[in-house]
C-alpha cells in the first residue's frame, strides 16, 4: 500500500471518529444526562407516593370528641369578636374597657383614633406625642387593614349576614413610673377588645417614663364600615400558615400543641442592678 | 381519589383550630412578651442609659431597638461597656437576635454617645 492511500484511509478514519465524537457531544451524552434527571425525579416521585400512601393509610379521621373540640374552636372564634353596631361604637367600647380595667391611670391615659387625635390632654405627654408624630401616623397606616391583617386565613369567608369582619388602629399614651408602664403594656390586651400592639415606643421623662402605643383589633360591625376587613390579602402580608402536609394533621387535633393562652402577670421586679431605685434608666 | 377529598377537608379542619387557638392567644402573648422585653432591658441597662425603646409585633415574634447611651469613656472602655450590655441582653430568654446597627454611634455630643441596638425576640404564645 503506498503513502497515499494510506494516508487517505487515515483520513477518512478521523473523520469519521470527528462525526462520532461529534454525534456524542451534542447528542448521546446530553440525552443520557437528560433520562438520568428523569430517573432521578421519577425516584423522588415515586418516593413521595409511597411515603404518602403510607401517611394515607395512618389518617385518623375525626371521631366524635374530636367534631366536637372543632366545632368549639369556631364557637369560641365567634364568641371572641366584639359585635358592634359602628365603628365608632368599637373605639367607645375599646375606650370605656382601658379605662374601667386600669381606674388608677384613667387620668393619665389617652386614647385616640387616629395620628393627630390626642387633644390637648396632659401638656408635657402631649408636646412629646407631637414630636412622635411621623412615626404614630407611620404606625397607624401600618395598622390599617389593608396594609396589613394577620388573619385572613382564620375567618371564614362570609361571615353571617348583616356581620362584616372590620379592623381598626387605636392609639393609646400615657406617662408613668416604669413599673406601672409594665404592667400598663402587659394588660392592655386584656379586655373584650383584645387589641393587639402594633408598635410601642418609651422614652424617660424624669423620674417617670412616656409610652405610646398603636394596636389594632378586630370586631364584627352591622352597618357599612371603611374599617373594613377585605378577605384577599395584599403583597408582602404575613399569613398563619399551617402546612397541609404536615403529620400534624394527619391525626387528631391535640389542645395540649395549642393551649390557651392566659391572662399572666409580670414577676415582682428584680433587685435594681446599679443605677438609682425609682429612676427611670 | 376516593378518600382524597375528605382527608384534606378533615386537615382543613384541624388547621383551623390550630390557627384559631393562635389568634386566640396571640394579643395577649405579644403584650406580655413586649412588656417582658422592656422589663429585663430596664434591669440589665445600668450603668449604660436607655434613652428609648421601640417594639414592632409580628406574628411569630417582634422586633426591638433601643436607643442606648453611654457616657464618658474613652473609645476601649465605651467598647467594653457595651459589649457587657450586648452579651447580657442576648442572654435575655427568648431573645433571639441582638446586634449593633453599626460599627459607631448614631449620635455623639458633650461626652455622651448614643448606640442603637436592633434585635428580635419569640412570642412563644
Amino acid at each position: 500500500m503506498n503513502m497515499g492511500k494510506l494516508s487517505r484511509v487515515l483520513l477518512r478514519v478521523l473523520a469519521a471518529l470527528a462525526v462520532l465524537a461529534a454525534f456524542v457531544a451534542l447528542d448521546w451524552y446530553p440525552t443520557v444526562k437528560d433520562l438520568g434527571l428523569l430517573r432521578r425525579q421519577r425516584g423522588d416521585l415515586e418516593r413521595k407516593i409511597r411515603e404518602y400512601a403510607i401517611m394515607a393509610a395512618r389518617f385518623n379521621f375525626p371521631d366524635e370528641a374530636e367534631t366536637s373540640l372543632l366545632t368549639q374552636a369556631d364557637g369560641e372564634l365567634r364568641r371572641a369578636l366584639p359585635l358592634v353596631e359602628n365603628d365608632d361604637a368599637w373605639m367607645a367600647s375599646a375606650r370605656a374597657e382601658l379605662l374601667k380595667r386600669e381606674k388608677g391611670l384613667a387620668n393619665l391615659i389617652l386614647v385616640f383614633g387616629k395620628a393627630e387625635g390626642f387633644g390637648p390632654g396632659r401638656p408635657g405627654l402631649t408636646a412629646w406625642l407631637r414630636l412622635q408624630g411621623q412615626e404614630i401616623r407611620q404606625s397607624f397606616e401600618a395598622a390599617e387593614p389593608w396594609r396589613r391583617y394577620l388573619w385572613h386565613g382564620v375567618f371564614p369567608m362570609d361571615p353571617a349576614a348583616g356581620e362584616r369582619l372590620a379592623s381598626r388602629p387605636l392609639g393609646i399614651a400615657l406617662e408613668a413610673p416604669l413599673p406601672v408602664l409594665f404592667d400598663f403594656i402587659n394588660r392592655v390586651s386584656w379586655g373584650a377588645a383584645r387589641l393587639e400592639i402594633v408598635r410601642l415606643r418609651l422614652e424617660p421623662a424624669g423620674e417617670s417614663a412616656r409610652a405610646w402605643l398603636v394596636c389594632g383589633g378586630s370586631y364584627l360591625v352591622t352597618e357599612p364600615s371603611p374599617w373594613r376587613v377585605k378577605m384577599e390579602h395584599g403583597e408582602g402580608d404575613e399569613e398563619l400558615l399551617i402546612d397541609r402536609d404536615s403529620p400534624l394533621l394527619l391525626r387528631k387535633v391535640d389542645p395540649l400543641l395549642a393551649p390557651r393562652v392566659e391572662k399572666k402577670e409580670l414577676p415582682a421586679a428584680p433587685p435594681v442592678r446599679g443605677g438609682t431605685a425609682g429612676s427611670p434608666w | 381519589m376516593v378518600r382524597a377529598r375528605p382527608i384534606e377537608e378533615a386537615k382543613s379542619e384541624r388547621a383551623r383550630f390550630y390557627q384559631i387557638r393562635y389568634f386566640l392567644g396571640y394579643p395577649m402573648a405579644a403584650s406580655h412578651a413586649a412588656a417582658e422585653l422592656v422589663r429585663h432591658v430596664d434591669a440589665l441597662i445600668a450603668p449604660l442609659r436607655l434613652r428609648a425603646v421601640q417594639i414592632d409585633l409580628g406574628l411569630h415574634d417582634l422586633g426591638f431597638e433601643l436607643a442606648v447611651e453611654v457616657s464618658g469613656g474613652g473609645p476601649r472602655d465605651v467598647r467594653r461597656r457595651l459589649a457587657v450590655f450586648l452579651e447580657r441582653l442576648r442572654h435575655v430568654p427568648n431573645i433571639t437576635l441582638a446586634d449593633f446597627s453599626g460599627p459607631g454611634p448614631t449620635t455623639r455630643g458633650g461626652g455622651v454617645r448614643v448606640f442603637t441596638v436592633n434585635g428580635r425576640a419569640e412570642l412563644q404564645p
